[in-house]
């Protein structure tokens, strides 16, 4: 065993260990108490020791499996140029046919994966711990940080197997787990309707690509003969791996990948999926899970490039989803589904690379994604808390309105320098504008150099750079990369405006609400707080109406505010965080994020084999950098003008907004083509399978009946009716058997 | 492996002390069960102060468990001559193939009587239910050990009676209303009687077969007929053919495939909750294992002539079960119905006739037992408490109410969808794998494009059983875990209390044997796979 796998093995143990330690508290220390009984002081005294287990075991454990991270990065860096890193085989599971090797494929690609996950769920935990109670306090329900550290765990464990898997099969469990600790978090608010909801939805949605996957992989490894990476990459490579077989797998691998990536047509969950508490929805559903997906394109490089088919449908839904997304996104009322649609399309980009053979520049695109999106959604947990609402269009009346309530009567422009006066929160504007700066693709940040990256790959494959299958040299291969550049280079530069439109909206709603100071209303500041609770429950009851909001449960909130009608400023306090409040832990996990968010694309600009040529590098640069603001410009005029459209109520009287904002409506689709003809043959068989079971039970019964009484009648009456048969039958079979 | 075969050919009698170790496995459960059932009541009475029935029915299974375990480890097969004119002959013998079977059938039936101790039946006569159990055991543990066909029949039938006054006296009426609103009973003695009416009938047409096989060949010792078989000279392919349409409905009816399934649901839901785990766990594993040990090896050439035919059956029976479990109203039921499913991949992965098919068929056996198992256990104890088992009537919010039960279950159900890292998957993927190269050896080549298809019905089978096994978890174990008309009134509340840790002795070795054998599942596969190439030697 060489020091790479080792590092490798205590990765993926570490996190386990974590998690089974918080596993282990959480059982012993589970009630039943009914929510009713208050705790007594002992009781809170215990929950609080639990809680403190749980969160040190789960943090110490994911911290050293980062330490542990950056070792492997480091050997790495010290080995640099040997990249062929050969799979260590721990142990062989024989099958019968090919074997499946329990091995660890400790590369690059998969040291620089692992610094992502283990570095975001360090940060997530840590922001969990002072998060979960505030979130749960703000819906009066049970605080069960304890399972949650766990699960964190767990996941995070799964993720490094999946990313250090040097055997397809071993891959595939990884991913599975992944996907149950996906379900069990986003459905982690399981009195919730819309939590459990949306977590069956995911589960089931990605199990069809999962299984499709699973069909791929077995196809993949009967044509190469073995279930590893480096057996069946080399497979492929040869010309004669080049089979209608390999198109096959790779349209089911691709199936595969649009689960766990959200991509067209198995997207529908990831919207959903926002029911979860929003740290999850940093760690799993924006920065690491819906990733694997792109990795497991990255690791199976040759499937897009063995097959011109498969590398032009791969650009294809790369296409669609990253421009169909982000027009999603722009229609949005819900900010943690502006986001869900956002991570959809950052997807799409990192598949789009993938379809143009630039492996580098997806996982560089993923790494730099990975770091801002979960800013983006650690900063919208915060505000969300302090808002008491995630609708776009309220944040910031509501947090104008939260100043007042604390007493704060001056008159300043913006809550964000009142903000900035708190212990803490000073960090939330600021990584808000960074985290959305980057998303948009502004110099110097992170996405702006990822996002290009992937657009100069599109370009030089348009231009005819050599496929990766070069070795069978044939020119249909090229034409398909040709054809997949042009589609995601097209496609993305549009994407470009979009993006720059909806990160430009966003950001003005959080920050300064629908219309600029100027035109607001005179004394809309003043109103009172009755008035816009009053206005806020309207909405909320068009809101319950439409479908498309099964998101940060407002109930509740509604709830404190007519339990106390005559307080006003519990009314408004009873969201979890005012200012000034900004836990210490949540406020480290922004802080951290932003170093990467803001410095990664500097360090990653001289990497040679993310830019082959400083033309193109500087050309898509500007054209990005021109259409990013026209964009921009775009929504700023109108919010200067008109005001943005960021209800329900505004938004819904054109049914195309309506209909993209449904996300082009494909879960009527799917409801109307798959789930009503499901349901509709599952209640038919159900009626023939009662029907059958009752009349041939009867059947059955009335015949043996029948015999039992005929024999009875031929042996005089007491004859058991099972061995006069076995009697007649033995007879008349030996008889047989001894005629020649 | 198959040294030891071809040496223990034929009667061979009586060498040494190790071949007792087997014997003694299928003797203890027997000499218990009579035991518990024959000695008079008033005995009883004089040292129940001291000593309950149940408890001995422990300590024998302890006993038990531990002979089986030792057993086939180090015990040697035993064969000795019983009818010699018809060339019958009594032995016991433990193979890779048999021997996970056995030590499931030990484990499961101490797991059951552990059960008992505390948690008492409600019909009452633990006495008579534990004696029975014994003699379930001592039925299928002589199935698995069995050497000779007629020895087989005859260990088939033994557990089949006591299941009969398991259901019927202790078994509960199943009163359900259908989603269309209907209201169905089903008595438990009409649900047992169909049972063991379907299954005579089953043995009956088996028993037939048997003697066919074994007067045509003039033996009836299973080595020996393997043998032939797979050197070529066994028995004629019309023979055979007979001797499979025979033997195979037999076993079809117990395994059961579909549509042969009727008597399974209603007798699972009706049988107390250790009859249930019988049934499912290890009842269902004779009718597979007489596939494996009988009509692969015996009767090879009729195996691959009917092969596509079967695996047709079973994709079926995947998806049909998995749909009708989609619209169970009764937990019971739907998890019954789900071993429609579960069997099905098994008996598909027997029908591809290749090593991994075969390989992963075993797994799927030896997972499904631990995992359908633990899901009766766990909807057993949901009984205990409240009374039912329809999803209507019980109460929502498992996580909230009765959380380590909640957890339990929620495993349970990953597991029984086959989520990898636990035991399920395993068999499911190799049995794909199975699936997508079916035999093609000699001049049978098994037709691949309809097994292609079959791969993917399979498949679908496989995201269906994920929805109905999420929808149990999302009605019983998520929800608000108050406001239930029912069961918050003061009135009708009883015993709802948490996990006991006796509970939890005989739910957590099943839930941790999922997890490991998920984990390495080489422990099993390292055994099994050579033994798959070898039940092969006759397909050619």
């Amino acid at each position: 065993m060489t020091t790479s796998t080792v590092v490798a093995c205590l990765l993926i143990l570490l996190p386990a260990a974590g998690a089974f330690l918080a596993a282990g508290v959480s059982w012993q220390t589970t009630s039943t108490g009914a929510p009713e009984q208050s705790p007594t002081s002992a009781q809170k005294a215990r929950e609080q020791a639990a809680n403190r287990a749980a969160f040190l075991s789960s943090v110490i454990a994911t911290g050293l499996a980062a330490a542990c991270a950056v070792a492997l990065a480091a050997i790495h860096d010290r080995a640099q140029g040997n990249a062929d890193v050969a799979s260590h085989v721990l142990a062989t599971i024989p099958t019968g046919a090919q074997p499946i090797h329990l091995s660890l494929l400790p590369d690059s690609y998969a040291a620089t994966l692992a610094l992502l996950v283990t570095g975001v769920a360090l940060l997530v935990q840590l922001y969990a711990r002072a998060y979960l109670p505030l979130h749960a306090r703000e819906h009066g329900w049970p605080v069960r940080y304890r399972s949650f550290a766990a699960i964190v765990g767990l996941f995070t464990s799964a993720m490094l197997l999946l990313v250090l898997a040097g055997d397809v099969i071993v891959l595939f469990v990884g991913w599975e787990v992944m996907g149950l600790c996906s379900y069990l978090l986003i459905g982690y608010d399981w009195q919730h309707q819309p939590a459990r909801a949306a977590a069956l939805k995911a589960f089931l949605v990605t199990r069809v690509g999962d299984v499709a996957l699973l069909v791929g992989l077995i196809m993949l490894g009967a044509q190469a003969g073995g279930f590893d990476l480096p057996t069946i990459s080399q497979t492929l490579r040869s010309p004669a791996g080049h089979t209608v077989v390999v198109t096959v797998a790779g349209l089911l691998v691709l199936l595969g990948i649009a689960g766990k990536s959200a991509q067209v047509p198995l997207h529908l969950w990831l919207p959903d999926a926002m029911a979860g508490p929003t740290p999850v929805s940093a760690l799993i559903h924006a920065a690491t899970m819906v990733a694997a997906g792109v990795f497991l394109g990255v690791r199976l490089q040759m499937v897009f490039s063995a097959s011109g088919v498969v590398m032009v449908t791969a650009a294809v839904i790369a296409a669609l989803t990253m421009l169909g997304a982000a027009l999603a996104a722009l229609v949005q009322t819900d900010l943690k589904r502006v986001l869900a649609y956002s991570t959809i399309s950052q997807l799409g980009f990192m598949l789009g690379a993938v379809a143009v053979e630039a492996p580098q520049a997806a996982l560089y695109h993923l790494t730099s994604h990975g770091a801002f999106k979960a800013l983006l959604f650690l900063t919208a947990g915060a505000v969300i808390l302090a808002a008491g609402t995630g609708q776009v269009g309220l944040i910031a009346a509501r947090l104008r309105l939260h100043r007042q309530a604390v007493g704060d009567q001056s008159h300043t422009t913006a809550w964000l320098q009142k903000l900035s006066t708190g212990r803490g929160f000073f960090v939330v504007p600021v990584a808000w504008v960074v985290g959305l700066a980057s998303l948009a693709g502004v110099p110097p940040l992170a996405g702006f150099f990822s996002k290009d990256g992937v657009l100069e790959a599109a370009l030089e494959a348009w231009n005819g750079r050599p496929s990766l299958a070069s070795a069978g040299a044939q020119g249909s291969q090229v034409d398909s990369l040709a054809v997949a550049g042009q589609v995601v280079l097209v496609a993305g530069l549009a994407t470009v405006i979009v993006t720059a439109a909806y990160v430009t909206r966003v950001g003005l709603l959080v920050l300064a609400g629908p219309r600029p100071a100027a035109q607001r209303e005179a004394g809309e500041d003043q109103l009172s707080v009755q008035e816009v609770e009053q206005g806020e429950s309207e909405h909320l009851t068009d809101l319950s109406a439409a479908t498309s909001s099964p998101v940060t449960g407002q109930e509740p909130t509604l709830q404190a505010s007519t339990d106390t009608p005559s307080l006003p400023i519990p009314s408004v306090g009873a969201r979890a965080l005012g200012p000034g409040q900004l836990p210490a832990l949540m406020a480290t996990a922004l802080v951290v994020l932003l170093v990467p968010t803001a410095l990664l694309g500097l360090a990653m600009v001289g990497v040679e084999a993310l830019h082959t040529s400083p033309a193109h590098m500087a050309m898509i640069g500007a054209i990005t950098l021109a259409l990013g603001a026209a964009g921009a410009l775009a929504v700023w005029v109108r919010w200067r003008t008109t005001g943005l459209a960021c209800s329900d109520q505004s938004l819904t009287h054109r049914r195309l907004t309506t209909w993209v904002r449904s996300g082009f409506g494909l879960d009527a689709v799917v409801e109307m083509v798959v789930l009503a003809p499901a349901r509709a043959l599952a209640a038919a068989i159900d009626r023939t399978e009662r029907a059958g079971t009752d009349r041939a039970g009867s059947g059955v019964a009335a015949l043996v009946g029948r015999l039992g009484s005929w024999t009875q009648r031929a042996h005089s009456g007491n004859a058991q009716l099972s061995l006069s048969l076995l009697a007649a039958a033995a007879l008349a079979l030996a008889v047989w058997a001894v005629i020649p | 492996m198959t040294t030891t075969v071809t040496s223990q050919l034929g009667p061979s009698g009586l060498h040494s002390a190790s071949q007792l170790w087997l014997l003694a496995a299928l003797a203890l459960p027997a000499l218990g069960a009579l035991l518990l059932l024959v000695t008079p009541a008033g005995w009883w009475q004089r040292w129940s102060s001291r000593v309950q029935p149940v408890t001995v029915a422990v300590g024998i299974s302890t006993v038990t468990l531990a002979v089986t375990v030792l057993g086939t480890a180090l015990g040697r097969p035993l064969s000795l001559s019983w009818v010699p004119s018809l060339g019958i002959s009594f032995g016991v013998r433990s193979d890779a193939l048999s021997g996970p079977l056995v030590v499931l059938t030990a484990a499961i039936t101490w797991l059951c009587l552990v059960h008992l101790v505390r948690v008492r039946p409600v019909a009452g006569r633990p006495r008579a239910l534990a004696g029975l159990i014994l003699l379930v055991q001592t039925g299928l543990m002589g199935v698995f050990l069995a050497t000779d066909l007629m020895q087989f029949f005859v260990f088939f039938e033994v557990a089949l009676v006591p299941l009969w006054f398991m259901v019927a006296v202790w078994g509960s009426d199943v009163e359900e209303t259908t989603p269309d609103g209907h209201q169905l009973i089903t008595t438990a003695h009409r649900a047992a009687t169909q049972f063991v009416c379907y299954t005579v009938v089953g043995s009956t047409l088996m028993l037939v077969g048997l003697l066919l096989v074994g007067l045509r060949a003039g033996t009836f010792d299973m080595a020996l007929l393997t043998q032939r078989a797979a050197n070529g000279w066994g028995l004629s392919t019309s023979t055979q053919l007979a001797a499979l349409a025979l033997i195979g409905t037999g076993l079809a009816i117990k395994v059961p495939i579909w549509p042969l399934h009727a008597w399974l649901p209603a007798a699972h839901t009706a049988a107390p909750t250790v009859g249930s785990v019988l049934l499912a766990a290890v009842m269902l594993k004779t009718g597979t294992y007489g596939l494996l040990r009988i009509a692969v090896p015996i009767l090879p050439e009729a195996m691959v002539r009917v092969a596509p035919y079967l695996a047709g059956l079973a994709v079926a029976g995947i998806v049909i079960a998995a749909l009708a479990c989609l619209r169970q109203t009764d937990l019971k039921r739907m998890i019954a119905y789900g071993s429609v499913g579960h069997m099905g991949f098994v008996v598909l992965g027997i029908s591809t006739l290749t090593p991994v098919g075969l390989t992963g068929a075993m797994l799927a056996n030896i997972a499904h037992g631990i995992i359908t198992g633990l899901l009766f256990f766990l909807v057993g104890a949901l009984k205990d408490r409240y009374h039912t088992s329809a999803l209507a009537d019980l109460p929502r919010g498992l996580y909230g109410r009765l959380p380590r039960l909640g957890v339990l279950l929620a495993f349970a159900a990953f597991a029984s969808l086959g989520l990898p890292g636990l035991a399920g998957f395993w068999g499911e993927l190799f049995t794909l794998m199975g699936a997508y190269h079916p035999a093609s050896v000699g001049s049978h080549t098994l037709p691949q494009g309809l097994f292609h298809v079959y791969l993917g019905v399979a498949v679908v089978g496989l995201v269906l059983t994920a929805a109905y096994l999420l929808r149990m978890v999302r009605q019983v174990v998520q929800g608000p875990s108050s406001g239930h008309p029912r069961h918050d009134s003061a009135s009708t509340a009883g015993w709802v209390g948490e996990l006991s840790g006796h509970e939890l002795l005989v739910f957590a070795p099943l839930a941790v044997a999922a997890l490991v054998l998920g984990l390495a599942p080489q422990l099993l596969t390292w055994l099994v796979s050579p033994w798959a190439q070898h039940l092969l030697e006759g397909v050619r």
